[in-house]
């Protein structure tokens, strides 16, 4: 009985043993398994990484040379937006951008020869200090600059020392492919590009971004603006200048010219002359452009007619003042008239007419008063009399004692001949249609059709004849102002402004010219007063915005002529000039 | 065991295959990403050349620039105006005086009169 129960278990323990063993056998051969194809796995990646990308390809190559730039490539650049944005022009002309160049920096402990190493930089870059570079070669500091912003000439010379210490970092440099032009609009940066003046300050974060602005300037007009006040600058032997020309619906200027200006790229700050933007900071007495305001208020506010007559036969004696005529008729004069011979009595008795408190409120609606609200964050205050009293109102009606901005000016004069909307003046170009436009009234049609009228009579037969240029029906008012100085104002020193617009039946553009200080010379016949300088610049402009705009002369006859609405009221005793 | 082994060898088998379709993929990823690094780069560069070449441009044809080169080697003046003739083509003339339109957004604001 025993036996049988052993013999049993026995076979049962060798059953199971066998049993057993199998399992474990197909288990190893499972993990064997396992382990030969991880090892065959390894084999194939270790042919591959040998063998296979052992040979790297041309674009296995390019790619990592690619990637291994210490420095971004500009495609980084590009991509990432860290670049600052490009200033355009209207017409999508460059007038800032911003280009890769080359610093040259030093490692000092690196350096093998500081004597050595000095006198060869110093041959490469002639303005560094020899002593200065020495000692900044000797300093033992691991990153000292040397020379920002290098040639890639210089930079080539500079390794051809061959001195280890010596490195090269790429930073962003601003370019101005115009140089000089609209140097007081567009503004400069800083060596670390951040926006110190003009455009470049006012719109910093936005070009920081990468984002690209567009002006409402155009160049050429820009260069035509420019080059006619250099010249008449010149030719008078005048202190500076300025211009604009704005399009007097949008408000848009498409020049602004201060001179003298100075180059973006190599800024003087020393020179404060050139750095000064004459165009919204500088404020000027302007002198009788300011009879455009004072005529518009009178016909605007009090309805007046344009036959309504003024005594121009003495002067206009106010206290212990007197007001006199420059171009005197001493005869009785209408609104015209007053206007054409530019009468300082007769803008005086408006102003009177008007009283203090209108002609005021007329000049601040129409932005004269107060600083301007402008792109450009250099902006003037206008001089302004404090307290106004009523003499005030009378220098006022004919421009002396209120000192305002050429941009202020201009502004003012398109809005009340563009139909009479306010003109908010701005340097960044407008998509914004007409239609759309939100639009205040500061006179009437009426109002705005007459001064169109007037400022082309004083072209045609008054003291800005040189300003006409037959088919552009071209009008305006001319400004000579003395200069205030020490003792009063300077008859030796003058301020010659025209404010123009042209086509005068229904005037698109408007160009403000200005000279400081002009000196007659023979051809003026000595003569230095706005007539002479500033109206035919007017005329000079108008041509190159002709030939620049393709804009079409109307030929003689077709059309009528705006003067001849309000020749009329004139009675043409003598012939003026200036 | 015979049994075990056939597993044992499909395993082998699909895992080898799986392994080697694997690495055919991933190669061809790592191909794919160097091809879009090296265009992505030469895009880059291609635009900041053009970049550059547009600045040179506008340098090179800067009113300034071209005066000077006209002042130097032509004897160029400003057109007269007289010698510009009107488009047949241009519908709208440039000159013709226009009537101010009823516009509703127009404000009407009479600023001085205060009334």
């Amino acid at each position: 009985m025993f036996g049988y129960f052993v013999q049993r278990y026995k076979i049962r323990m060798e059953g199971e043993h066998s049993a057993s063993f199998g399992l474990v056998r197909s288990r190893m051969a499972l993990l064997s398994g396992f382990f030969i194809l991880a090892y065959v796995v390894l084999a194939i990646r270790a042919f591959d990484l040998t063998i296979l990308q052992g040979q790297l390809s041309p674009e296995r190559q390019a790619s990592i040379t690619a990637q291994s730039f210490v420095t971004p490539a500009p495609d980084m650049v590009f991509a990432s937006g860290k670049r600052r944005g490009d200033i355009l022009d209207r017409n999508g002309v460059l007038v800032a951008t911003t280009l890769k160049v080359q610093s040259l920096y030093a490692d000092a402990l690196h350096i093998s020869n500081p004597a050595l190493t000095a006198r060869q930089l110093v041959e490469i870059f002639p303005e560094l200090s020899y002593n200065d570079v020495f000692e900044k070669l000797e300093s033992g500091k691991r990153f000292v600059w040397l020379k920002r912003e290098v040639m890639p000439d210089e930079q080539e010379a500079v390794l051809e020392i061959g001195e280890p210490g010596l490195a090269f970092q790429e930073e962003d440099r601003r370019m101005y492919p115009n140089g000089g032009l609209a140097a007081h609009i567009i503004g400069y940066t800083s060596i670390d590009n951040h926006g110190l003046s003009g455009i470049e300050r006012s719109f910093d974060q936005s070009l920081s971004k990468g984002e690209n602005l567009s002006l409402s300037l155009d160049i050429r007009l820009q260069h035509a603006l420019q080059r006619t006040l250099e010249k008449s600058i010149t030719d008078f032997n005048a202190k500076a200048g300025a211009g604009v020309i704005m399009d007097v619906e949008t408000g848009e200027i498409l020049a602004g010219v201060s001179l003298p200006t100075f180059n973006l790229n190599k800024p003087d700050m020393q020179n404060k002359d050139a750095i000064f933007n004459r165009l919204t900071l500088g404020v000027y007495e302007l002198g009788s452009v300011f009879k455009i305001f004072s005529t518009a208020a009178l016909l605007d506010l009090k309805e007046v007619p344009l036959a309504t007559k003024f005594d121009a036969r003495e002067p206009l004696e106010s206290g212990r003042f007197k007001i006199r005529d420059y171009h005197a008729e001493k005869r009785i004069l209408t609104i015209p008239e007053v206007f054409m011979y530019s009468s300082n009595i007769g803008s005086a008795m408006m102003g009177q007419a008007l009283g203090t408190e209108a002609l005021r409120n007329f000049y601040e609606d129409l932005g004269l008063l107060t600083p301007l609200d402008f792109e450009v964050r250099e902006v003037g205050h206008p001089l302004v009399p404090h307290p106004w009293r009523d003499l005030n109102t009378l220098t006022a009606s004919y421009g002396h004692g209120v000192a305002t901005t050429p941009v202020q000016v201009s502004s003012a004069v398109a809005s009340l001949v563009n139909g009479g909307y306010l003109v908010r003046p701005t340097l960044i170009k407008t998509d914004v249609p007409e239609a759309e436009r939100p639009r205040i009234r500061v006179v009437s049609q009426d109002t705005s059709d007459k001064m169109r009228q007037l400022l082309r009579l004083v072209v045609t037969d008054g003291t800005a004849k040189k300003a006409d240029v037959p088919g552009f029906f071209v009008g305006g008012k001319t400004g000579t102002a003395e200069k205030p100085g020490k003792n009063g104002y300077d008859r030796n020193r003058l301020i010659s402004s025209f404010v123009g617009v042209f086509p005068a039946n229904n005037p698109k553009y408007l160009i403000f010219t200005m000279v400081d200080e002009p000196k007659g010379n023979k051809k003026t016949y000595g003569y230095a007063t706005a007539g002479w300088v500033a109206a035919p610049m007017m005329a000079e402009v108008v041509k190159s915005m002709a030939s620049i705009l393709g804009l079409v002369p109307v030929k003689a006859q077709t059309q009528p002529d705006p003067a001849d609405a309000v020749k009329h009221y004139i009675t043409f005793e003598k012939e003026k000039h200036g | 065991m015979k049994r075990i082994s056939t597993k044992v060898m499909i395993v082998f088998v699909v895992a080898l295959g799986l392994a080697t379709a694997l690495l055919h993929v991933s190669q061809r990823v790592q191909k794919l990403g160097d091809e879009r690094s090296v265009l992505l780069s030469d895009i880059g560069r291609d635009l900041y050349d053009t970049h550059v070449l547009e600045a040179e441009w506008a340098y090179l044809n800067s009113p300034q620039n071209l005066q000077m080169l006209v002042d130097e080697y032509l004897d160029l003046e400003v057109p007269d105006v007289n010698s510009i003739v009107q488009d047949t083509h241009e519908s709208v003339l440039f000159f013709m005086p226009q009537q101010p339109e009823d516009d509703p957004l127009l404000h009407s604001v009479s600023l001085t009169q205060g009334e």
